[in-house]
Order: C-alpha cells, then structure tokens, then sequence
C-alpha cells in the first residue's frame, strides 16, 4: 500500500509527515531531525539543503537561500519582495518580473528561481521519506500559508510537480492544524469555535474557525509580520552581545560572521528553553578568538521576549472579537509553528482563553505537516479515480435560519424545538420522534423558519389526523425532514402504528 | 426518543405550505477532513450520475447506491433456492450471486457489492428480523452464496472458475463454404468470445475487408502466439486437501497436474485450430496473397527485363569501342609510316648530302696533297680527312670545306690543322669524360659497399676506431654472433654517444681490411704515439717521484710470459689459500702483490664485460 504524506514548507523550516497503515509519523531526516531548515546553499560545487546549508550560512551567506517561501508565486514589485530584498543578503533580481535568487555556483553566476530552491527542498524531504518510509511516495498534500494567493499555490504546486510528487491537494496551514487534532471528525453533530494560532519563524497567523458537521469554516484570519520566532531570536542574540560586551570588553555587533555564529547559538538555546529550565548557550571562537559560554535560564529568555509575546497573546484576542465572539467561545486552541512552543506563550493564551483547551501535544512545528498528511489518506480512501477541487466545491450551500417546530412539553405548554440549526450544509436529513398524548386523535407540526432577527415565520404544516389504536399504544410519530441541495424541504411524518403518512414539501425561494 | 410532544392538530387544519423557505446562504469552508470529503464526493457523483433520483440523496447517512448497481439484476432467484451446496462445483457463482449477466466483465468491486446484497437478502438472521420464516433451504443457499463468494472472491479461484465458465461457447467454426462466405459474421464473434483468456491486452481484432496488411499480419501472429491464462485447476478430480498423507496428497496434485496440462493442451489446439480456420477461409489473405504474387510476378518480369536491356546496352557500346579502337590503330599505324618513308627519306638525303660533302673534302685536301710538306705526313693527314670524315656532323664539314675553298693554300692549311686539333681534342675530352664516370661508377660501388659510415651520421672517432679493433680481437672469429657481440661491446664502453649495430661494425671492419693500409697505420701510429705518450710520462715521473700511487695509474704492460705465469699462480693458488696474494706475486717475477692484484680485477672486469655483451645480444636474439 502507498503511503500518503503531508509536506508543510513554512519560511524557516520544512516537516514531512507519512501515513502509513493508518499510522502517521513524522519522518525525521537525515540528522534525526523531524523538521529540516527551509534553506538552500550553493557551496562551491554542490547544493546542500537543510542543516548543513543553514549551519553554513555565516560562511557562505550571500549564496544560501532561505525563506523562499516568501517570494514564491508573488511579482517583482510586490512590497514584500521589496522588503526582503533589503533584507536577505542574497541578491534578488528581477527575471519577467518574478524574483530570482542570484547565487554563484561553481564560480559561474546563476539565476535561481524560488520555486526552483522549494523544488530542492521537497526533493530532498522525497529522498529522506523514500528512504525511511521504504516505500514510494507520490501523493501529497501540501499546506498554504493563510494569506496565499493563488499564483502561490500554483507555483508550488509546479514546485512538487518538479520534485516527483503527485499534488493531491493544497489546504490551508490552520484547517490542517485543526485537523491534525481530529477536531470535529469524531462527532459532526457538534458545533464549536476553534482558535488556530500559528507563530512561525516569519509570521504570526491567528484564524478562528468555525466547525459544523465536521467542516471547517474560516471567521476571521489575521497574519502579522512584526512579530515571529526570528524576532525572539534576535532579541535574545541582542542580549547575549550585551552580555559579551560587559564580558569581554568587545561588540561583536559590527562582525555579521560573528553575530550569525551567535545567531544560530541562540536560535538553539531557544529550543531548548521551551522544554528545559535553563540552557547552556556555547559558541567557539565567537569573536577575536574569544569562545563564549554563558547560562541562559527559562526566567531570563521569557522577560526578553516578553513584549513580544506579550503582543502575540493580544493579537490573538482581537481575531477573536472581529468574529463578534466572546474568548469564552473558543473551545479550542491550537497551537502551530515552532514558536508557539514557547511555555510562556502558552501560559498567557490560556489566561486569555481560560474556558478554552490549549492542544499543545503534537509538536507545534509538525502541527501542519501531519495535518496535511491526515488529508491525504482521507482522499485517498475516499476518492480512487483523480479529482479536481472546483471554486464551488469549497463553497457549500448552508441553511440561513434554524428549522423549528412547535411543540408541547408534558404541561402542555407550547415550546420551540430546534430540528435543524442554520448554517448546517445541505443536504442534509434529520430523523426525528415525537411522542404523542394519549387522548389525541389528531396531530400537526408546524414548521417555522426563525432567525434571531426576524423572528420565527411559519413555512407549513404538516396535520396526521384519524389516528388509530395502534398509533396512540405506539405513542410516538417519526418525521423526516430532509433538506435538499437546492433549497427544498422533504417533511414526511408517518404514524408508526398504522403506517399512516404525510408528506409536505415546501419549495425553497 | 424526545419528551417532547406534538400539538394535537385543529380541525381546520391541513396539510399546507405557508411560504418557501428563504434562501441558503452559500459558505466558503476549508477542503479538509472526511466530512468535507463526503461530501465532495457525493456531489461529485451526482454530476456524474445525472439519472439518479434527486430524492434518494441521503443527508448524513451514507450512500453507496450508484449506477454501477443496475448491472446487478434483482431477478426473481426463486429456481436457485434449490441448490444444493454439497455440489457447489457444478454450480454457476454468478448466477448465485445475481451476476449472471455480467460474469467475467464484473469487477471485484461488483463482485463484492452483489455478495453484501446477497448476503443482507439471504443471511439467516436478517431474515428472521424481517420475519420470515427461515427454513433448511435458507441456510443451504445461504451457503451456496459464501461458497460462491469465497471462489469469485480471490482472484485465483475466481480465473479458474472463469477458465471453465459453463456458459462459455468452445466452438471453433470449420472451414467451409459457409464460413467462407460469411468470414466476418463467423468469426469476429468467435474471436471476441476467446480474447478474453488473452493475457496480453489489448487484443487485436479480425478486422473488416479493407484492413491493411500490416494489421491483418499483426492479428494472425498475435493469435499464433497466444497466451491464454485460461486453466484447469477447477475441473481437479479431487482436492488435495482431501488426502490424509504426504504422499496421498502429492499423488493427487500429480494426477490433477497431469488432467491439467491434458486440458491445457486440448485448449491450445483449439486455439490453434480456430487460428488455423480463419486463416484458412480470410479472404484477405486470399487477396493478400494474389496481390503478392502479382507483384513478385511483376518485378520479376520488370526485372528480367532490366537485364535484358542492360545486356543489349552493353553490346552496343563494346562494338562502338572495338571500332573506334580499330580506327585509331590504323590512323596510328598510317602515320607511324609516313613518319617512317619521311625519315629515311631525309636520312638518305643526308647520307647523300654528307656523301657529296665528303667526296668534296677528300677531293678539296687530294687537290692540295693534303696539306702535307711530306710523304709521311700526307699518309698522317690522310688518315686524319678519314678521321674528320667519320667524325664530323654533316654541317661543319660543308662548313670546312667552305672554308678550305675559300680560303688560300696556306690558310686552308691551318684551318685543315686545327680542325684536326680540335677534333682530336674533343675525342679526347670524350675519353677521358668516359673514363670520369667509369670511375665515379666505381667509386658509388664503393660507398654503397661502405654502407652509412658517413651516410648516417655515424663517424667512427679514433677511440671507437680502436674500441672496434680491440673488439675484433677480444671476440675472434668463430664467436657467436660476433658483430652483435662487437657492436654491443663497442656501445658499452663507446664514449661517443652513437650506438651501432651489427651491420654498421661489419661494414667498418671490412672498410678497414680493404682500406689502404695506410688508415691502418695512421691509427696504429696514434695508437703508438699515445701509448708512447703514457710511456713516456709515467716513466718520467717514475724517475722522480717512484711512489706507488701514481704507478698505479699507469703500470708497465704485461708481457706474455708475465700473463701465463699470473694464470698459472692463480690456478695453484685457489680463493680460499690463506695469504693468496703474496704467494701470487712470488710466483710471478718481477711484478708486486698490488699489480698482480690489480691485473686480476682488469681480467675479471674484461671477462665480465664481455660476457654480458654476450649475453645481451642472445637475450635480444630470443626474447
């Protein structure tokens, strides 16, 4: 049997995820790292991917690429590629006005395309896949950031295509992270509010999703850029120079070899503090020949990158208001992006959201990947023939109002009974019982229409009357209401004593 | 069950529509999860399968009917209730499971579906929770659907029990007239029937009239060539789970191999012989065949014809070329002979000319008595006018006798003198330039016998010189292969540089015997004067300065007797004597234990030296 996976390529690092015999694992690479770095260096005659390209990059920058991500399917004059164009220190140039990496390979100048640096990356996570999984893989499902557009999905699609893969299908990171959790596979007949927060070494992307009869519905989604992990990072590299200074007497700021050198210690020293109390943070020959070594503990990193949580914690409060939704509402939080480790952070959503469960127990940074790779199984046991996602297929027909209808409790006052709850997606049938009073000999359901604006609006009626001995001795009626696709009600009520039935239908406008 | 209960109706109420409902919205939701997923998919059907009842679409309960389910009859299996499971070998699978239509066609998915129907329709229990009554007939045909199941079910079971599906048609069409006529209408369906044993796909098809060549050719081979998957293994007389020993159970699979390769073969002689019928009634090939013929037959004949005008051509242009070559002769010949009657013409003419011309200068010097003052010399000058006669062109005689008459007695005198002086001369220059070349002839005899002494750079200096005298006697005649020997002795202790072959010394040495001793004595005469040269230094210094060391360098020769007696010594005296040396020098007078020692190691060195020469030239000779 082939294996499904899910690849989840973010701005700093790539995961792979395989589902195997209804298994799913992320597949750690060839370091035994589960997730591999997002970057590519063109070293003197060879390419390198991952680690070892990232590890050289205070060596080799100006022809180590990462973050590709960011440029992929966007033009030359985007604002963004403006922006990192200023900051990468690889040359960015213009080619039919898309960005292209321009890098020196085997001292001959070369234009490198983003989706081409993808294309390597998810070559290499195929490599690593094929080898540990043992078998083929082909099918897989890839995540989009929230903001994509779909030239970006469309390059990378290509990008897969390029490295082997058969594209099953490109989902969002949140619904894949809110999937990873199984949230709502279980029982679709709940509805809730989850909060997908995902801070990745980029950006932070906040959503609140609504869930329905198992299906994933976007509120609200925010991404911020001014504050991520690389941020973090760099406050805690800010520190540690100081600490350098007061040390040895010397500002390593002016170096960049050194400040990467330390940069990458940092990045290291942050990883751990998310699971430990205190790291150890070590780097030879970090300036002028000085090795340095210093003790970070978990209470020093947190008061750094405070403010910055601090600001995350807020940003997702406020996703959560422009969805005219209390915090209370939330059920569920989900945490994604190797950031969101932080035990800090998660600390202050849980103070936000106290009513609220914060899912922390996948690994955030594989949060996405083993979400994606959950989608491909499920597509390729639903579907065996190619499908092919249309613009309306995502868009689902949903009911406007509850459907109600008029009942009595023991007393005999009237009451309001929910049969079907707006927003549910159509079609949809619902099997419901009713019991009947002994004395009656007739009985009639009427079904309203009612929205918390207008009120209820009566729709019809369906009347059973002549009821039998058998019917009353039964003492229930079973009604069937199914809702069409096109906007029609089927009510059929039968008397299951005597099989005496009724049928309304009533058109859809 | 709810507590909640219905309103008990009015009595002027009916069953009635109030309003529609209003409209839906239209939600844009994310494509993950299996809701989404089953939805999707549902909805992808439904475009797909247009004809379904919108009515049947189900809301969350799952749908598994779709088109594919009309191919499963719901037919009244009321005659199949019978059936005995007991005897399930005989039985029709598809049948029991409603594929009776379908058969060999239904996937296994199909195949699956019919027996969950089957098994919901049939399965004892479920029949008693609908109620009915359930009795031994139930249960038995019950059974006959797992059995049916259990075969179509694994792809193995399910090919062998295609391989003898009773319903499938064995006949092969004869080939007669029939056949012959209605090819197409016979054996398309034939061929049909059979491809599905093919293990090849696809199969190719018989075609229609105006097939081509190529595709009728393709067909047939396939056909010759095929590879039926059809076996026998359900016909097996007995299982061989059914034996109760090893051996038992091997004896049966033997005898149930052996019924199926009898099978197998009865199968592809049928094939074959089907194959065989229609190629034996196709009209195509029939055509195809005439139209072969024809075209041989034509090329043949285009052929032959070919030939024939090649041939006639050929003819023709030999004739033209033996004509032309015939003209050509004869104008060749016609020329050659008038060239021949103008020559002797104009010979005869000179002869004659030259005859009057002569007669007119010995009439000319016999009118003035030849210009001699005496007998003697007139006799002289007579023979000399003979002379000219013969040996002057005819021009300067008439030119002479021009001369002679023009001129007076005396001045014809001297111009008769010195026309014979300059005959004379020049006879005589003729001579001695005969003689020239007798000589250089001769000499580049010699020169090519010295081989390239000079020619190749190969200049013998003195040294080698004596280095190849000293040779020729260190290596006498009779040694093996003794100029390689020689020429390998000289390039080992040659200081010039040049290497020489045998061929190059041979040539030297017989330079040297042939040439003028006088080269010899040069070389021996510096041979002398240096040895008199080292003589005499030593000699001088000896004189003043008698120290050993320098008498080292440059001792008196040994004389013959000296030599015999230093053999002799070192003969009595074997390696292992003690104080060998002294007693070596004893034996030989007038010479010290340090020469004797030393005119040793020159005799152990030269023999060496030799012997490896030697030696090298026979390695090269047989490597």
């Amino acid at each position: 049997m082939a294996a499904s996976i899910g690849i989840h390529v973010g701005g700093t690092t790539a995961c792979l995820a395989l589902e195997k015999d209804g298994k799913i694992d992320v597949i750690a690479n060839d370091l035994g790292d589960r997730t591999t770095p997002a970057v590519v260096a063109f070293s003197e005659n060879e390419k390198v991917v991952g680690l070892a390209a990232k590890q050289g990059q205070f060596r080799n920058a100006a022809n180590t690429i990462s973050g590709a991500t960011n440029l992929l399917g966007k033009s030359y004059s985007d604002l963004i590629v403006e922006a990192e164009r200023k900051e990468s220190q690889v040359t960015i140039a213009e080619q039919d006005s898309c960005p292209v990496y321009q890098v020196e390979w085997k001292n001959k100048e070369m234009t490198v395309s983003p989706e081409e640096v993808i294309s390597m990356i998810l070559l290499k996570l195929k490599e690593t896949a094929e080898h540990q999984g043992g078998c083929t893989v082909k099918e897989v499902v890839l995540t989009l950031p929230v903001d994509a557009t779909t030239d970006f999905e469309k390059s990378l699609r290509s990008a897969a295509e390029e490295a082997g893969f058969d594209v099953l299908r490109c989902i969002s990171e949140h619904a894949a992270g809110a999937l990873a959790y199984d949230l709502g596979q279980t029982s679709p007949k709940q509805t809730s509010h989850v909060l997908i927060f995902k801070l990745g070494g980029r950006s932070l992307s906040v959503s609140v999703l609504h869930i329905q009869g198992g299906v994933y519905q976007t509120l609200a989604t925010q991404v911020h850029t001014n504050v991520n992990g690389n941020l973090i990072t760099n406050q805690l590299v800010k520190v540690t120079a100081e600490d350098f200074k007061r040390q040895w007497k010397a500002d390593l700021t002016e170096n960049k070899r050194a400040v990467a050198k330390l940069r990458n210690a940092c990045e290291n020293c942050k990883h751990i503090l998310s699971r430990l109390n205190s790291s150890h943070l070590s780097v030879d020959s970090l300036y002028d020949g000085i090795d340095f070594d210093n003790n970070i503990s978990r209470a020093k990193f947190e008061a750094v990158a405070n403010s910055t949580l601090q600001q995350c914690a807020g940003y997702a409060e406020e996703v959560v208001k422009t969805c005219q939704l209390d915090p209370k509402d939330i059920c569920q939080v989900v945490l994604m992006g190797g950031s969101a480790s932080i035990p800090k952070l998660q600390q202050l959503l849980k103070d936000r959201f106290p009513t609220a469960n914060i899912l922390n127990s996948i690994p955030p940074e594989e949060v996405a990947a083993i979400g994606a790779a959950k989608e491909a199984s499920i597509i390729l046991s639903c579907h065996d023939e190619g499908i092919s996602l249309n613009e309306e297929d995502v868009n689902m027909p949903a009911l406007s109002q509850d459907i109600i209808v008029k009942v009595c409790d023991e007393s005999g006052t009237e009451q309001v009974f929910t049969v079907i709850q707006r927003g549910a997606y159509l079609p949809v049938k619902r099997h419901q019982t009713f019991r009947i009073s002994s004395e009656a000999q007739s009985v009639s359901v009427l079904i309203s229409a009612s929205s918390p604006t207008d009120g209820a609006q009566p729709l019809g009626k369906v009347v059973l009357r002549n009821l039998e001995e058998a019917d009353i001795e039964n003492g229930h009626i079973s009604t069937t209401f199914h809702f069409k696709r096109d906007g029609s009600l089927d009510v059929t009520c039968t008397a299951d004593g005597s099989g005496k039935q009724e049928t309304l239908m009533i058109e859809g406008s | 069950m709810t507590d909640v209960y219905l309103p008990p109706s009015l009595d002027d109420d009916q069953t009635e529509v109030y309003r529609s409902i209003p409209a839906s919205l239209v939600i844009k939701v994310e494509p993950v999860g299996r809701w989404f997923e089953a939805r999707f998919k549902r909805q992808h059907h439904r475009t797909s399968g247009s004809f379904r009842d919108s009515g049947q679409d189900g809301g969350d309960d799952s749908e598994s009917m779709s088109e594919e389910e009309d191919n499963i009859e719901d037919e009244d299996d009321s005659h199949l209730q019978g059936l005995d499971p007991s005897e399930w070998k005989s039985q029709d699978h598809y049948a029991v499971l409603g594929l009776g239509k379908l058969r060999y066609k239904a996937t296994d998915d199909e195949v699956k579906k019919a027996y969950k129907r089957k098994v919901l329709k049939h399965h004892p229990d479920k029949k008693k929770a609908r109620g009915e009554q359930v009795g031994e007939d139930e249960h038995k045909f019950f059974t006959c659907i797992t059995r049916a199941y259990e075969i179509l079910g694994v792809v193995t079971k399910r090919r062998a029990f295609d391989s003898v599906d009773p319903l499938f048609n064995d006949d092969v069409p004869e080939v007669d007239d029939d056949a012959k006529e209605n090819f197409y209408e016979v054996f398309t369906e034939v061929f049909d029937r059979n491809e599905r044993w093919s293990r090849k796909k696809p199969v190719p098809k018989l075609g229609f009239e105006n097939s081509t060549w190529d595709e009728v050719d393709n067909f047939y081979e396939f056909w010759y060539d095929f590879d039926s998957w059809r076996e026998f293994s359900y016909l097996d007389e007995e299982e061989k789970e059914k034996g109760e020993s090893r051996e038992e159970r091997k004896w049966i699979e033997k005898q149930n191999k052996i019924a199926r390769q009898k099978r197998k073969k009865e199968e592809v002689i049928r094939i074959r012989a089907l194959v065989d019928n229609a190629h034996a009634c196709d009209p195509r090939i029939k055509k195809f065949r005439e139209e072969e013929k024809k075209r041989k037959a034509d090329e043949k004949k285009a052929k032959q014809e070919a030939i024939k005008a090649l041939a006639l051509e050929k003819e023709r242009e030999k004739l033209a070329a033996e004509e032309a070559a015939r003209l050509a002769k004869q104008k060749e010949e016609d020329e050659a002979k008038a060239k021949a009657l103008a020559a002797k013409k104009e010979k005869e003419a000179q002869k004659k000319a030259k005859k009057k011309v002569k007669k007119l200068l010995r009439d000319t010097c016999k009118s003035h008595d030849y210009y001699a003052e005496n007998e003697e010399q007139k006799i002289k000058h007579m023979q000399e006018v003979e002379m000219l006669c013969e040996q002057l062109s005819l021009t300067r005689l008439s030119a002479l006798n021009e001369q002679l008459q023009k001129s007076s007695e005396e001045a014809a005198k001297v111009v008769f003198q010195n026309e014979i002086k300059s005959v004379n001369e020049e006879i005589e220059k003729e001579k001695q330039e005969e003689l020239r070349k007798q000589r250089d002839a001769q000499a580049a005899k010699e020169g090519g016998g010295s081989g390239g002494v000079g020619g190749r750079g190969k200049e013998w200096n003195d040294s080698d010189t004596k280095l190849l005298i000293k040779a020729v006697n260190l290596f006498p005649a009779g040694t093996v292969q003794r100029y390689e020997v020689i020429a390998n002795y000289i390039n080992s202790h040659s200081t010039s540089g040049i290497t020489r072959n045998a061929k190059d010394v041979i040539n030297k040495t017989k330079t040297l015997q042939r040439l003028d001793t006088s080269m010899k004595e040069e070389v021996n005469k510096k041979a002398f004067d240096k040895f008199e040269q080292s003589k005499h230094k030593p000699k001088k210094e000896d004189v003043s300065a008698p120290s050993e060391r320098f008498a080292n360098g440059e001792e008196k020769p040994w004389t013959a007797d000296e030599q015999k007696r230093l053999e002799q010594a070192l003969k009595t005296f074997p390696a292992q004597t003690p104080e060998r040396w002294d007693k070596i020098a004893e034996a030989v007078p007038n010479r010290t234990k340090k020469e004797c020692m030393k005119r040793y190691k020159d005799l152990v060195t030269m023999i060496k030296a030799k012997k490896a020469a030697q030696e090298q030239v026979a390695k090269s000779k047989k490597p």
